[in-house]
């Protein structure tokens, strides 16, 4: 079997997953659209009424933006750094994953700073960012470092694109003419002739190596927005690899969840395959280790040294009356759970695998939670105020219908992309298959 | 030669505006692109250094609101010069009289539930008493808020304040969880503006009136000092636990007791609160030795609101 | 109910329309400023609540020798508060003991009432000079006998101020001796303007024959004020980043999207390198 006709079998098999809605896909879509839609009547009445109608005041000033804001930046470690060193190591079967993984980068990165916005009281003056920066704002740092990363990892994915689209404009697949014509004009006349596949291959080579010090920028730089302040359990020196590390970690636990979900769904058993779940998970086990040494020597020193203001915030992690089932969850199906799972033979299957790595992106989310609010109500001043809202944090609905709209724009945004692009690469895929056949001869 | 000239009574012109404010009256501003001639009836105005100066009439023109405002803001950028403000609380002294809350509030236009200026009960240790701490914005030398302000919204001046000029923040808060000591306050919904609050100038300096989803906080009240009056709250403090003066005067005064600063802080045994924090604050308190009241006075006449507040520390 | 509340209202209008003049009080105090002028301070309140009283006016007469002078009229201000400026030669010139009155002539709302106070006479006077390389202050405190005669006035506090922003500085204190003089040393470190200039206040306070007397003298004995205070350095709390910053942050940028650059332009080369209806090139 030669390349294209394997591309040709490919492209056929996935054509009904992009000119097809199926019912099921339809309700999926639809009940994600009323989500969003009820996300944005809170977000107008957060926009009319102002932050009021949030659970955040004086003391606890961020809250579940916050957390969801380093959950998605998190995720989107999957493209940026398994497709990015993945690509430099030239791991073959990285192939049938890298779209997933890639399209995990860029939906999460434009997904996450809409987060922040949502923290700005002023939106009306957000200009005034580019018109009166202060470098030394690590506010400042993040706006450019995410912009630099978003656009980073768009052209990432579209490098990893072109050779399809080219595939796609020539086979014709009876999509509408506007689309053919996007196809077209999105592959550059790309037909893989020798000079333009040196230079595809180089710019592909140069972003893989430039994404992964720039998602690490990233996150080290957004972990520094707490590790800049005098706060107990935010000024840590190793706050920025601890949130790298974190990231990569729900990273790849979201991508091993929208394998399990589009493997499901477009039935590619046969590209998304148990190696791939297998390996993944090793590298689960570890990233959880390595995350769990992390967590374990963070606590330990401020446990440890006991510092005033630190043990008043271990104290409330550790009191189950306050954050204690939390920090449990946290850290058991965070950190033990994955490596007890995955780590033990017996246990170790594709849908266990899955299941780990939804209930892990879950506690990175909980996790997240736990680093913005227990320190920002631990206050190095006694607090003394009798409004219980500023005293103790609690969501509002505006906030959950907020964060559960973000969720739902990322499976939109994952279905609009399935619909537009194959899931699985072809080009790439063709070719990892063709070699693995090649081994098999 | 002629355009240096310009520019100085450019910057005289501001500081002019800057006294009409106090005033409430109208804003004098130099017409930039007129010509200077020697002709034309002059006109006196206040220079930077405290100077009378006079400069011709057909300079100044007479301003909007608007501009007032927007000269108004980029002056109370500016240091007052050759000042360094510092204050010095005396929690010997303090029987929690909240006389300089309810100045502080009445100054600012605050609604009874803001303020800027709080009095917590302190205990330090479980044998050692409690005692009263009124604390204000610190204004430190090296301020995290300022750090981490993205917009230069809130800015140090050459006098030592920390301001906000709220017509600038974007209420990211940033500096809100950057201040150790949550100085600072938002404007969660709609700020309630108290009568009055409309006629006032806003800019730095006044701080007045407050607006939604910006940050503010105690300001150490400039516009005041420029009329070279003390701050409300020093003055309101029926007990003198307020000094407030220029660290380059090495002089400080409570109201009624005018002291030399060095003598003060030397013989009070005076420290900064946290210093181990590094901000260096510009309030110095002195330790509550030698009461002048027992800590129980200060429950007195307070409304169950307000001891409900205390009610951990025993 | 509702009658009931207009029946309260009437009475307490006609309560109001019928009331009395209310009590006041006048306080007065005499301060000698500055060499030729002097200050008539007063201050109304109310008898009853002690507060303040504003918008009266007063009028000032001084009794010297017999003969009772107009001196003017002020108005109290919204503290209550109002001062009568006077020249002293105007008064010194017809003796040195004055009988100063400040009157209110009673209106609808307030009751007439008076005050008075009998000053003698006194002249302060301070020099300065620098004896065996130590600031000297030199005071002088003399007054009048019933003759006519300068006297010296001896055994009093005379208290030597610097003037600071919001009040003044004490910095020490001189006792006139049997000649009515003192000689205080005056310290070397008290800050001053950009060149050490500092204005000396010697202040008689409150004295019961004398009133307050103040007199004033410039020196250049203050420390000179530091000149850069009014510049802000580079750091992370000024406007200006510090400059390793301002570096590393254009090198990291320059870097990351140079090379975007790079690859943008090489999307344009290949979309030039791009053949018209060609077929794929599947061959490696």
């Amino acid at each position: 079997m030669n390349i294209e006709n394997t591309s040709k079998s490919l492209l056929t098999e996935f054509t009904p997953q992009i000119t097809h809605w199926s019912l099921k896909e339809k309700l999926w879509f639809s009940f994600w659209s009323i989500v969003f839609l009820v996300g944005m009547y809170a977000l107008y009445v957060q926009i009319t009424e102002g932050h009021e109608v949030t659970g955040m005041r004086d003391n606890v000033v961020w809250g579940l933006y916050i957390a969801n804001f380093i959950f998605f930046i998190g995720i989107s470690y999957a493209g940026a750094i398994i497709s990015g060193l993945l690509h430099l190591f030239k791991v073959e079967w990285r192939k049938p994953i890298i779209r997933i993984a890639e399209l995990i980068t860029v939906i999460a990165t434009i997904i996450g700073p809409l987060y922040i916005l949502l923290c700005v009281g002023r939106l009306d003056r957000l200009h005034h960012l580019f018109i009166y920066p202060r470098l030394q704002s690590p506010i400042t740092w993040d706006v450019l470092a995410i912009i630099t990363y978003l656009i980073g990892s768009i052209i990432f994915l579209y490098l990893a694109l072109i050779r399809d689209f080219s595939i796609l404009s020539h086979a014709g697949l009876g999509v509408s003419k506007f689309k053919n014509r996007l196809y077209k004009f999105l592959s550059l006349g790309y037909t893989n002739t020798p000079d333009q596949r040196k230079k595809l291959n180089l710019s592909t080579d140069i972003l893989a190596l430039l994404i992964i010090p720039t998602a690490i920028v990233v996150h080290s730089v957004l972990s520094w927005i707490f590790g800049m302040t005098l706060r107990p359990g935010w000024h840590s020196t190793i706050f920025g690899p601890y949130f790298v590390l974190a990231a990569i970690y729900s990273g790849t636990g979201v991508l091993i969840v929208a394998l399990w979900m589009f493997r499901k769904l477009y039935k590619l058993e046969k590209y998304i395959v148990e190696k791939h779940f297998m390996y993944l998970g090793y590298l689960l086990i570890v990233l959880s280790a390595g995350y769990g040494y992390f967590t374990f020597s963070e606590y330990l020193t401020d446990w440890y040294s006991s510092e005033k203001w630190s043990s008043e915030l271990i104290d409330k992690l550790f009191n189950l009356q306050e954050f204690g089932w939390w920090f449990l969850f946290a850290n058991v199906a965070g950190i033990l759970l994955p490596i007890i799972v995955i780590g033990i033979p017996k246990l170790r299957s594709i849908n266990s695998i899955a299941s780990v790595s939804a209930i892990l992106v879950l506690a990175m989310w909980v996790k997240r939670y736990l680093i913005v609010v227990p320190t920002l109500e631990t206050t190095l001043l006694p607090m003394q105020d009798t409004r219980m809202e500023y005293v103790h944090y609690s969501a509002t609905w505006v906030e959950w219908a907020l964060t559960f709209a973000g969720i739902a724009m990322f499976f939109m945004m994952f279905k609009l992309a399935s619909k537009f692009v194959p899931i699985v690469p072809v080009w790439e895929t063709s070719e990892y298959l063709d070699k693995e056949s090649m081994k098999t001869k | 030669m002629e355009d240096k000239k310009r520019r100085d009574v450019l910057k005289m012109g501001a500081v002019a505006g800057l006294a009409a404010i106090a005033g409430a009256a109208k804003f004098l501003s130099p017409e930039s692109e007129q010509p200077i001639t020697e002709c034309g009836d002059k006109v006196k105005l206040l220079s930077q250094d405290g100077e009378i100066i006079e400069v011709q009439a057909s300079m100044l023109k007479l301003d909007t609101h608007d501009h007032a405002q927007t000269m108004a803001r980029k002056v109370g950028r500016e240091g007052i010069p050759g000042r360094k403000f510092v204050m010095v609380i005396d929690l010997g002294r303090c029987r929690n009289a909240r006389k300089c809350v309810t100045a502080c509030q009445k100054m600012h236009y605050l609604p009874e539930d803001k303020e800027w200026l709080q009095i917590k009960l302190m205990k330090d240790n479980e044998k050692s008493a409690p005692y009263w701490f009124p604390k204000t914005c610190f204004h430190c030398d090296n301020p995290p808020c300022v750090k981490v302000c993205p917009v230069d919204a809130t800015f140090k001046r050459t006098d030592g304040l920390v301001l906000i000029d709220n017509e600038r923040c974007i209420g990211c808060k940033f500096c809100m969880a950057a201040c150790p000591y949550s100085t600072r306050v938002f404007n969660w919904g709609e700020p309630e503006i108290t009568p009055g609050a409309e006629n006032v100038t806003y800019s730095p300096e006044t701080s007045v009136p407050s607006r939604h989803s910006t940050v503010e906080k105690c300001d150490f009240c400039p516009d005041m000092a420029r009329q070279g009056k003390l701050p409300d709250c020093v003055t309101a403090c029926p007990n003198g636990v307020f000094y407030f003066g220029d660290e380059n005067e090495d002089s400080v005064s409570n109201g009624s007791e005018t002291v030399r600063l060095s003598t003060l802080l030397r013989d009070k045994a005076a420290y900064r609160y946290m210093e181990e924090l590094g901000t260096k604050p510009r309030v110095y308190y002195l330790p509550p030795s030698n009461r002048m009241f027992p800590v129980e006075r200060g429950f007195k006449n307070l409304s169950e609101e307000i001891k409900e507040r205390y009610k951990d520390v025993h | 109910m509702k009658t009931i509340l207009s029946i309260l209202v009437i009475a307490v209008s006609f309560n109001l329309a019928i009331a009395d003049p209310i009590g006041i009080e006048i306080k007065l105090s005499y301060v000698q400023k500055a060499e030729n002028i002097y200050w008539l301070k007063t201050t109304i309140v109310d008898v009853d609540e002690e507060e303040p009283v504003s918008g009266l006016e007063l009028n000032y007469t001084v009794t010297i020798n017999g003969a009772s002078i107009a001196l003017g009229k002020a108005i109290t201000d919204a503290a209550g508060n109002c001062t009568f400026i006077g020249k002293l030669s105007d008064i010194r010139s017809k003796g040195h003991l004055f009988s100063f009155m400040a009157s209110f002539a009673g209106n609808e709302d307030y009751d007439e009432s008076q005050a008075a106070i009998e000053i003698t006479d006194a002249n302060l006077s301070l020099t300065t000079e620098i004896i065996d390389s130590v600031n000297t202050v030199m005071v002088s405190l003399t007054t009048w006998n019933a003759a006519n005669e300068v006297i010296p006035a001896s055994d009093e506090e005379i208290k030597i101020f610097v003037p600071r922003m919001y009040s003044l500085l004490p910095i020490t204190d001189a006792y006139t001796n049997e000649s009515g003089q003192d000689e205080v040393e005056f310290p070397n470190d008290i800050p001053g303007g950009k060149k050490g200039e500092l204005m000396l206040i010697g202040r008689l306070d409150e004295h019961e024959n004398y009133g307050t007397i103040e007199a004033q003298i410039a020196t250049e004995w203050g420390l000179p004020l530091a000149q850069n205070t009014d510049r802000l350095p580079r750091a992370l709390w000024s406007p200006d980043a510090p400059l390793w910053m301002v570096i590393t942050f254009i090198i990291l940028m320059a870097g990351v999207w140079g090379h975007y650059f790079l690859i943008v332009y090489n999307l344009f080369r290949i979309k030039k390198l791009g053949i018209k209806d060609a077929p794929i090139n599947y061959s490696e």
